[in-house]
């Protein structure tokens, strides 16, 4: 039974997270809609058009798959694969409950953020295979952005890691009593904004521009190819916000509900900021994203680094001093950036 | 036939595979993805020796980074007319190069046949190193080549950006 | 069983596949991926002795770790020397690119 229970718990995650897309792209809808006061769905399904993502499905499932002549046809069909099952790896090995694991790899950690870098592998392949110029030169485009987050993104969970001196995902957890958010904000802040790139989504989205470059890397690919992108997209969604839950919010800690419970509010929670940041903000450009990237989000999370480092070295108990340092960073950064706008 | 046997010999053979495919072929970007495709593979014999660190690392370092790289520079200095051929082989040297490196594999493996190595049995019951193992020795006994890595990439930092950088 | 013997012919093969790929081809970045291949063989080689000669130092390991990271770096260099290479001739052909020859 004990070698049998690994793949029972794989099985659930997946149907779970199956199950939750339907869920997730209505909600989706529905807040973007309700922000600029219209209603959202409203036809499919009775209820506020709940089945609108399964309708979505269907007519994907029923597109006619167009291959164009002039790509590489080996290349053009596996990109979305490429991009697709790592991402499914990483959502393998993230532990949901103390018990709900598929395994706790010694790398854990690691094992993600190596993997998280075929997603934009992916993105080239799809882009170049095409054979088409306006998809090459997004695919390059979206790969560069994401490259350049990849750093913040690694060097903010270097600093959780230093702090639970372990890369094992449930030794961060139970290391936790209190939230790392609220010892390592500038981590927290860097790994927000880095995990938005890294998911293309909204206000960073430019490579997969839906309002205005018709679809990025993969405009030549129709139905249940793109469709696979985009449900890879959905898995990588899944896979950082739980990271994210896990590595700054205490995972499945909390006081007196169960600990999947716990793990899904603050699961969705994260989810629900997802959204409502993507209708928010307007879209950032390109080159303001690079500028963000590589001389804000890089120096802060080396920053990061180096005062985790010096505090748990030099300090006894480093929890305290370390929240409060950071913290004034934060509160004077924010100061700053108030006195530069006005 | 263990698992492992069985994992080795597939992965080896498409390992194999996937090099002759990257000297041997005429398109150029299947080349690059073969190249990809290769690394993730020796990445998996990584964690067949139970070097489950390095397999993240050749990973992330090679498949993330390198393969990135060699794409950018295809799109931007490769053969902007076919961007999907146009790579031949040196037929003149065809011969020559075979002989050389049939010899040197050869001779390789004869060395090897010659040798006592140590049974499998005493590695199989050892535990496989964890991470920490891999900081600890890093941090004392190998600190010094640590550093000296640093500003190795350090350097090649800078000289990729004034070598390559724009000549305004 | 796998045993050393394995590996080690397993990276001997990649290296002279590595070799031959390095004197036939023209292009300069296949000559690239042929090193690249070369460098690898031998990091399989190193972690196979660290996982059965020594496994309780881990030299091989560790030693590997230095090389991927030189090795990446010496294929940003080598990519950025091509990049220049390109701009000034306009090719990536190495036979085109003999200025030095007498």
């Amino acid at each position: 039974m004990a070698l049998v229970w690994p793949f029972i718990i794989a099985l659930g995650v997946i149907i779970a997270i199956l199950t939750n897309i339907v869920f997730f792209m209505w909600a989706e809808f529905k807040i973007a809609g309700r922000v600029v006061d219209r209603y959202g769905p409203m036809e499919t399904g009775r209820f506020h058009g709940w089945l609108q993502s399964v309708a979505d499905v269907i007519k994907f499932l029923g597109k006619e798959d167009i291959i164009p002549a002039n790509v590489d046809r080996l290349i053009f069909k596996i990109a979305p694969f490429v991009g697709f099952v790592p991402v499914v790896m990483i959502t393998m090995a993230i532990p949901y409950t103390a018990k709900l694991i598929v395994r706790d790899l010694d790398i854990g950690v690691f094992y993600i953020v190596a993997l998280s870098s075929f997603t934009f592998i992916s993105m080239i392949m799809g882009g170049w295979a095409s054979g088409n110029r306006f998809g090459f030169l997004g695919a390059f485009r979206a790969a560069g952005q994401l490259l350049a987050y990849e750093l913040p993104l690694g060097l903010s969970i270097a600093g959780v890691v230093m702090l639970s001196s372990t890369l094992r995902l449930m030794g961060i957890v139970e290391d936790q009593t209190v939230w790392n958010f609220a010892i390592q904000p500038i981590g927290f802040l860097v790994f927000l904004v880095a995990m938005q790139v890294e998911l293309q989504r909204s206000p960073f989205d430019l490579a997969v521009a839906e309002s205005e470059l018709v679809a990025g890397y993969a405009v030549e690919y129709s139905g249940m190819r793109f469709a696979l992108f985009q449900v890879g997209e959905f898995f990588g969604l899944w896979g950082l916000s739980s990271l994210f839950v896990i590595l700054f919010l205490g995972g499945w800690h909390g006081p007196f509900l169960p600990d999947i419970v716990w793990f899904f509010i603050k699961f969705y929670a994260v989810f629900l900021f997802l959204a409502f940041s993507r209708v928010s903000v307007p879209r950032v450009r390109p080159d303001q994203l690079m500028a963000l990237g590589w001389k804000v989000m890089l120096p802060a999370a080396l920053l990061n680094i180096l005062i985790t480092a010096a505090m748990i070295i030099l300090v006894p108990h480093y929890k305290i001093p370390l929240a409060l340092t950071e913290f004034a960073i934060v509160i004077a950064a924010l100061f700053l950036m108030r006195r530069a706008v006005k | 036939m263990t698992g492992q046997t069985i994992a080795f010999y597939l992965i080896a053979a498409i390992l194999v595979f996937g090099a002759l495919y990257i000297v041997t072929s005429k398109n150029i970007m299947r080349a690059v993805f073969m190249h990809l495709f290769a690394m993730v593979m020796i990445a998996g014999i990584y964690v067949l020796l139970s070097a489950e660190f390095l397999a993240a690392m050749q990973i992330l370092v090679y498949a993330g980074a390198v393969t990135t790289m060699i794409v950018f520079s295809l799109m931007l200095a490769g053969n902007q007319d076919s961007p999907t051929g146009g790579v031949s082989l040196d037929n003149k040297k065809k011969l020559p190069a075979l002989l050389v490196s049939g010899g040197l594999f050869l001779t390789v493996v004869f060395m090897i046949a010659g040798q006592k190595w140590p049974s499998v049995e005493k590695a199989a019951g050892l535990a496989a190193p964890s991470v920490a193992a891999i900081g600890r020795i890093i941090f004392s006994r190998y600190v010094l080549p640590f550093e000296v890595i640093g500003f190795l990439l350090l350097a090649a930092l800078i000289g990729v950006i004034v070598v390559a950088g724009r000549e305004e | 069983m796998v045993s050393l013997q394995h590996y080690l012919v397993l990276s001997t093969i990649l290296f002279a596949i590595g070799a031959y790929g390095i004197m036939v081809r023209r292009n300069a970045i296949l000559i690239l991926i042929s090193i690249e291949l070369m460098l690898n063989a031998v990091n399989i080689n190193m972690v196979a002795f660290a996982r059965f000669v020594t496994p309780e130092t881990l030299a091989g390991q560790v030693f590997t770790i230095f090389a991927i990271a030189s090795g990446a770096a010496e294929v940003g260099i080598g990519l950025a020397i091509i990049l220049l290479v390109y701009r000034g001739r306009a090719t990536v052909n190495v036979d085109e690119i003999d200025l030095l020859k007498w």
